[in-house]
């Protein structure tokens, strides 16, 4: 099939930095350095000011024992590790972890899985189709706080019309308490997860497959490539790098997602939807244990950077 | 998106647009697809759809064992929606989340446009960390950052201020817009730019004149994401923005649910309003968010 | 100044000219400007009081502003600990009492004592107050304490066959009698997904049995036999109520005839005189089925710790005129609640509302749902978790009792020695 690992000389060009036609290499690399951070500067400035900080109060945080009530002035609190030894010690953080990865998964495969059969379907030609898209779009438009409220009404136990539906159709008998029962709890949190997640990766993919020269499946069909080869030759190649950032960038999203599982179920029940950021948000904001829920976030913040690196390394060309 | 490293003959990319506007006469598995596609949206646009019941239906009706499918015809009404607009500010908060969604979408778009570049095309070492560093940034729950993030805004009286919102969310959305805005420059090829500099252009006029028309998918693309997530934070609108003149649309929705009660037909009606905006960019950007790409050019 | 606090100012300071504004301070042109941020602000019973208490403050103390605003109730307590932890509270602090006590201990509230000396308020109000007591010293004062009582629908009860219940055995009989009647409806009501009011809702019955969580020296009971059978009588009255439902939709549920009896504190009076009228002449109120009166604080008014002297002096005159007779009495005419001042029930409001009358008498009845041993009181979050999850156990597992209890006694014991 058509080489997709063959280098272009363009790309061979993006990947050494001030290459291309130098008369005088030095100074122009020099220029080109100085250009390059001046225009990443606007994006480091308004992140750096605005998460720098913060991130330093929590990593500060995490080290202070003590009643803490002032987080302008925590230079009062005496240091400690105690609370990290709290967090690492406490044999439910390896359960938290995994039921925060179960929920990223449970999350981005299904997500990707409709977003991928979305993209190809409306990527074909058919009428009605400027209609179709932007409504196929429409989840991503909904707030996440009308989105929770909304399945918060749809998953009722007694009353929701999810449980009416699936009763009409044989596929249950009995009404399912979806966020009672600890073992449907992780399902009903990320149903609605996955409703808000999918047109992202249904618009990524679009656009990817428009991308696509309709030459390179006219010259497969000419090689007798079937639809499936035609996927696999043509369009998976041209789908991989935009399709690894949208899932590393919905991943980011979703390990740390929130507004989703506290409204539904606040963790619980018994602790079944309980990921590292619920946790974070109780041990703050119910149990007001500010240090010990500042050494989660730090601690979530490597365990997330870790798979990022992982995610990165396997995902390869995709986010380079 | 699309750094597309499928070797494409240059020459010819131009003519596949072409062709496809005229169009054919609609066949059968068109139709087909039609149908496909109802059918997907009937699934996935459930959700909605039973919000718009619920508007219309007093919830009274719905809570029964066995709950209409369609609105009955003589006891669906729009008075929830009469009510909302009646007793709660709805245009107000539609406007501060306009004008919280179109600053945070501007500012994010011209700075990760801009940083974006920057990532693509000079790849050192230094760069790599920093664009890992953007994402890395994003790891702590923003219910973990809120507090000190207050302590920032409070401290020069910023609270229920929109430009608190707006900065802090934009703080937010760059650290994956400017990733975004990397992989569409990725998809440019150099030489474009290369031939536009070797013309006498410089490399910021040469984004400006010849990279940035390429980008335009790019750049809808970041401009709807970023909106999206600005249209709907909840996080940072409700805790910098504590005073009702300054609410946003979320935390206004919000509000319906109360200590004892959750009036659903208004927090549905409100729900619905509170998509309209969002829906009317997706259909006037959707076709830059496409077919920009395709247009041929880019791979000229 | 310390280098972050430095550096945040430095960083908002930059934000602050780019955004080319900035908020002036609280007083302009001498007028004192309290904000009082509040989730009652918007609620039909209670905002009444609070506008009408508001105006007359304004009118006795020319000079002061009160900026009156909601707050959703679901992110409250969260806003107002992000406020308090970044060193800028409201002034005029209201919250619900259950989070109070640990706002106290991390020395969030002014200690009210002498103030409060110079007053009758700790003489003439409810034994409930004594929850507004941290350590050695008040730190607020009640709005309302309540005892809890048995909402019920008449009609349902009847058609069903059954009598109101007096004791947890005839509440379960009636229950399960509704429950089999139809489909659609329900003889009990409850929280039924894991959320704060399963703690209220077990511990009602716990309490009402004449157990408790602990005594008062935090020895933790809740493997006792008082404790158990309550538990037992807990996960069998909530068989019959719907699963899987949010504490509000219970109440509509209620509210729309569809369920027989819940047991709740007198605020759901108001709330059930919206209930459709073909319903609401049925829903009446009784005393609780238990043999103890469990009871609670429901919210309280307090002054921030180092506000400046002349608001807090302000917050204080305001706490000052909500707790004197004359608006005492209004707020039982207006919310439909026996406000904690003893006596503040009015012939007028008893003849608007008869249920006072009783609301009055299981107030002044009542034992608090909530253990009065310090180590808990100040671990009150987690002690509503650890118990919430037993609820869920209860209602929504096949986990024995004696399983759930033990569980519970242990990890309750956890909590007290923590931290």
């Amino acid at each position: 099939m058509a080489g997709d690992t063959e280098v272009r000389p363009s790309d061979a060009a993006t990947r050494t930095p001030g290459r291309g036609g130098d008369r005088s290499p030095r100074t122009r690399a020099r220029r080109e350095k100085i250009f390059a951070y001046g225009m990443l500067t606007p994006t480091l400035a308004v992140v750096g000011l605005l998460t720098a900080y913060p991130i330093y109060v929590a990593i500060n945080l995490s080290f202070r024992g003590g009643e803490i009530a002032d987080l302008q002035n925590l230079g009062r609190y005496p240091l400690t590790l105690a609370n990290y030894v709290e967090v690492i010690t406490d044999p439910e953080l390896l359960a938290d972890i995994w039921r925060s990865l179960v929920y990223t998964v449970g999350v981005l495969a299904p997500a990707f899985a409709i977003g991928l059969g979305l993209a190809l379907l409306l990527n074909r030609t058919f009428p009605g189709r400027r209609i179709v898209r932007p409504l196929a779009l429409l989840p991503w438009a909904v707030p996440g706080v009308v989105v929770s409220a909304a399945f918060s009404w749809m998953l009722d136990g007694s009353f929701g019309v999810i449980n009416y539906l699936l009763r009409s159709v044989g596929l249950i008998e009995q009404n399912v308490a979806w966020l009672a029962n600890s073992s449907t709890a992780m399902t009903a949190v990320i149903i609605p997860t996955v409703w808000k997640f999918y047109p992202f990766f249904t618009i990524v993919l679009v656009a990817a497959l428009q991308a696509i020269p309709h030459d390179l499946y006219e010259a497969a069909r000419i090689d007798g490539a079937r639809s499936w080869q035609q996927f696999r030759h043509v369009t998976w190649p041209a789908l991989r790098a935009p399709a690894a950032l949208a899932i590393v960038i919905t991943g980011v999203g979703v390990f740390r997602e929130f507004d989703f599982i506290f409204p539904l179920t606040g963790g619980g029940p018994d602790n079944a939807t309980r990921t590292l950021a619920v946790r974070i948000y109780n041990e703050a904001f119910e149990f007001f244990s500010f240090g010990v829920s500042a050494a989660l976030g730090v601690v979530t913040m490597f365990i997330a950077g870790a798979l990022l690196l992982a995610a990165n390394r396997a995902i390869g060309q995709g986010v380079r | 998106m699309v750094t597309v490293p499928t070797a494409v003959p240059p020459t010819r990319g131009r003519r596949a647009p072409r062709e496809r506007r005229r169009r054919p006469p609609v066949t059968r598995g068109q139709w087909w697809l039609l149908a496909l596609s109802g059918a997907v949206l009937l699934v996935l646009l459930f959700p909605v759809y039973w919000m718009i019941m619920t508007s219309l239906v007093p919830s009274r009706e719905l809570l029964t064992s066995s709950p209409p499918l369609v609105p009955p015809l003589d006891t669906a009404n729009v008075d929830a929606y009469g009510a909302v607009l009646e007793s709660r500010p709805v245009g107000r908060w539609m406007w501060n989340s306009t004008l919280v969604t179109l600053g945070t979408a501007i500012i994010s778009l011209v700075v990760s446009t801009l940083g974006g570049y920057s990532l693509s095309r000079f790849r050192t070492r230094a760069q790599q960390v920093m664009g890992f560093t953007l994402l890395f940034s994003r790891m702590l729950p923003g219910t973990l950052l809120i507090i000190p993030v207050f302590v920032i805004f409070a401290s020069v009286g910023m609270i229920n201020n929109l430009w608190s919102v707006i900065l802090v969310n934009v703080a937010a959305t760059v650290p994956f817009t400017t990733w975004l805005m990397k992989s569409f420059v990725d998809g440019v090829p150099f030489e474009i730019e290369e031939a536009a500099m070797i013309d006498g252009c410089g490399r910021l006029r040469a984004l400006g004149q010849v990279v940035l028309p390429l980008l335009r998918p790019g750049l809808a693309t970041t401009f709807t994401y970023a909106c999206i997530l600005a249209w709907g934070d909840f996080l940072f609108a409700r805790t910098l923005m504590p005073n009702p003149n300054d609410w946003t649309i979320t935390v206004g929705i919000a509000s319906f649910i109360g200590e004892f009660s959750v009036d659903w037909g208004g927090l549905m009606a409100a729900g619905i309003m509170s998509m309209v905006p969002m829906l009317v960019l997706f259909f006037f950007l959707e076709p830059f968010l496409v077919k920009g790409m395709a247009s041929g050019s880019v791979k000229g | 100044m310390r280098p972050h606090r430095g550096f945040a100012v430095a960083a908002a300071a930059a934000f602050a000219m780019a955004a080319g504004s900035a908020c002036g301070p609280q007083q302009l042109d001498g007028t004192l400007v309290l904000e009082f941020p509040s989730w009652q602000a918007a609620d039909e019973s209670f905002s009444a009081w609070w506008l009408e208490l508001i105006d007359a403050y304004e009118q006795e103390n020319p000079g002061v502003e009160i900026d009156f605003y909601q707050v959703p109730f679901d992110s409250f307590v969260a806003q107002q600990t992000t406020r308090f932890a970044a060193g800028d509270p409201p002034d005029v602090v209201h919250l619900p009492s259950s989070n109070a006590v640990a706002f106290a201990t991390r020395g969030w509230l002014e200690p009210l004592d002498e103030r409060l000396a110079e007053t009758d308020i700790l003489q003439e109000w409810t034994p409930l107050q004594e929850q507004m007591k941290w350590g050695e010293d008040y730190y607020g004062v009640l709005l309302l304490g309540y005892g809890y009582a048995l909402f019920y629908n008449e009609a349902l009860l009847a058609e069903a066959g059954v009598d109101v219940p007096t004791s947890p055995d005839e509440l379960l009989a009636a229950a399960e009698a509704v429950s089999a009647s139809s489909d659609d409806v329900f003889g009990f009501g409850a929280t039924t997904v894991q959320n704060p009011d399963n703690y209220t809702e077990l511990t009602s019955f716990v309490v009402g049995g004449g157990g408790s969580w602990s005594d008062p020296d935090g020895a933790i009971t809740a493997d006792e036999p008082v404790a158990r059978e309550a538990l037992q009588q807990y996960r069998d009255v909530l068989a019959t109520a719907p699963p899987g439902i949010q504490s509000q939709q219970r109440n509509e549920l209620f509210f729309n005839g569809q369920i027989a009896m819940l047991i709740d504190g007198p605020f759901l009076l108001s709330e059930v005189r919206g209930a459709p009228a073909e319903v609401r002449d049925d829903l009446k109120v009784a005393a609780p089925p238990f043999d103890v009166v469990p009871g609670g604080v429901s919210n309280g008014l307090h002054v921030p710790a180092d506000a400046d002297p002349e608001t807090a002096d302000a917050v204080w005159n305001l706490i000052e005129l909500a707790a004197r007779p004359e608006w005492q009495e209004r707020y039982t005419e207006l919310a439909a609640v026996p406000a904690p001042r003893q006596g503040s029930v009015t012939e007028e409001a008893l003849a608007e509302v008869p249920e006072l009358d009783l609301f009055g008498t299981l107030a002044d009845d009542a034992v608090d749902i909530f253990p009065t041993a310090p180590g808990l009181r100040q671990e009150y979050g987690r002690v509503g978790d650890t118990v919430a999850s037993a609820a869920v156990r209860l209602f929504a597992t096949d986990t024995t009792v004696d399983d759930v209890a033990r569980n519970l006694q242990r990890e309750l014991e956890g909590v007290g020695h923590g931290r």
